[in-house]
């Protein structure tokens, strides 16, 4: 069994000095072996192009389709309500680990814009029964995450950190790709982890694919400074704009 | 008392306004908006049409129906009875929904059975009833992909009457909003002959929130069938 640290780089607003810069947060901070790689194969082949064109055909906005906070205050869409299901390269990499690793493998993802303040040791030693991800706990506040379900917002899954075994995730793959369904997935949801909690949530109708994920303890990975704590190990820039995550991570 | 047509409705509103002020005050705003008059409109709309076409001279023998995106349903229950339905299944993506519903609809419950499933009727559309569906309605096309990609002839049984509105209102959580009623009616799959009802209306109920001057558009149908065999 091999760990692997898996990083995804694409479009033009994360450089090399952003791989660079993970990379070296990663070196300081595992201390058990792993390999640092990416999964090249997400950005071609036959389920990325039928995806590609979806967010091309189905993006209703104005800006960069991959991105997944709203620049615009005075823009007439959220980016949840203009469709295009940005970042769905991360749902290829649940049907590529298969071809790129081997099958007693666990993969570690992270988000470029990742701050990594403990060692990642943690990741590698958790109950795989279940894959994991973290959870935006600051959306429990008010019950922000009940409240805006039915617009498709406020997902309590953040897929900037998530952890899984070698094929685990494939059926969240063969539901995202589903023929049927694609079209309708495409252009309802504008945020890739609107539709993972929807259909892989404690809430998805299909019982076989309700609460999917086991989740990291609240202080482990955060999405909000507010819940930063001496436990923390790391600390997503999730909802930042790219000024802001460039300061934080490129310095 | 409050009463809509001698139904009284004063202990289910009652009662689910206590449910709200309990367990979900984080949703009241929600439930009040769904009392406002722009939602009963909606409603009143598809009733003189229906009974314009149905009712009078035809009777619409119409006893199940699929509601989608029904949302809370207080207003919608008192047409359900007066259209005759006997069995209501409600579909919402939300579901918190479930429970205020099961209250709020107290009032026609003992004559309406009504079954609530909380999933997504464009994705999860194999769990959606089609067998004895007389009736499909949804008021919200403006939330969800196009009709047409789950309603096409002979998905649901023939006399089946389709009652679909959609909006040019830009508002959030409205993702599938039309410009003309042309537009709207390319996002369903009914052909010219199978169109019973479509038209137009402005709507403008002042500035509450999401009620402001915007377009309303509803088409109701029925596949025709009898065309195709005399093809």
């Amino acid at each position: 069994m091999a760990n692997k640290i898996v990083y995804m780089r694409w479009g033009e607003n994360y450089t090399e000095d952003h791989v660079y810069k993970l990379e070296e947060q990663v070196n300081k901070n595992c201390s058990v072996d792993y390999e640092f790689c990416t999964m090249e194969s997400c950005h071609v082949g036959s389920a990325f192009k039928r995806m590609d064109e979806l967010q091309t055909r189905f993006y209703r906005g104005g800006m960069n389709p991959e991105s997944s906070i709203t620049e615009r205050e005075d823009a007439d869409f959220v980016r949840e309500d203009a469709g295009g299901f940005a970042h769905f390269r991360k749902y290829l990499m649940f049907m590529r680990d298969k071809e790129e690793f081997k099958e007693d493998d666990v993969i570690l993802y992270l988000d470029l814009d990742t701050l990594i303040t403990g060692d990642l040791a943690y990741f590698f030693d958790l109950d795989m029964e279940k894959p994991w991800i973290t959870r935006s706990w600051q959306f429990q506040e008010g019950f922000k995450w009940k409240r805006l379900y039915h617009l498709r917002s406020c997902p309590y899954f953040n897929s900037s950190v998530m952890v899984w075994k070698v094929g685990q995730n494939m059926t969240i793959f063969n539901e995202l790709t589903n023929p049927d369904h694609d079209e309708a997935i495409f252009f309802q949801y504008g945020i890739n982890d609107n539709w993972l909690f929807h259909r892989f949530g404690p809430n998805a109708y299909d019982e076989s694919r309700r609460s999917w994920f086991n989740f990291f303890e609240p202080e482990v990975v955060v999405s909000d400074k507010r819940f930063l704590t001496s436990k923390t190990l790391i600390h997503t820039l999730a909802g930042m704009s790219m000024i802001e995550k460039n300061r934080l991570c490129l310095q | 008392m409050l009463t809509i047509d001698k139904l009284n409705i004063n202990n289910s509103l009652i009662d689910t306004l206590s449910q709200m002020d309990n367990n979900y005050p984080h949703r009241k705003e929600d439930f009040y908006k769904s009392l406002h008059p722009y939602v009963l409109d909606q409603w009143v709309w598809a009733s003189e049409e229906l009974m314009r076409h149905f009712i009078f001279p035809e009777k619409m023998k119409a006893e199940s129906a699929n509601v989608f995106a029904n949302g809370y349903s207080f207003y919608s229950g008192h047409f359900w009875r007066k259209w005759g339905l006997k069995n209501v299944f409600l579909y919402d993506l939300d579901p918190e929904i479930k429970p205020i519903n099961w209250s709020c609809l107290e009032y026609v419950r003992e004559h309406i059975n009504i079954d609530q499933k909380s999933l997504d009727v464009l994705i999860d559309d194999q769990f959606v009833s089609r067998d004895n569906i007389d009736m499909v309605i949804n008021m919200s096309c403006e939330c969800m992909y196009d009709m047409k990609h789950i309603i096409k002839r002979g998905t649901y049984p023939k006399n089946t009457i389709f009652v679909f509105q959609g909006t040019d209102k830009v508002q959030r959580g409205n993702i599938n909003i039309h410009k003309t009623l042309d537009e709207f009616e390319k996002s369903t799959s009914f052909g010219e002959n199978d169109i019973i009802f479509r038209g137009e209306k402005d709507v403008n109920f002042g500035s509450y929130k999401g009620s402001g001057p915007h377009k309303r558009f509803m088409i109701i149908a029925r596949y025709d069938y009898e065309s195709d065999n005399m093809l």
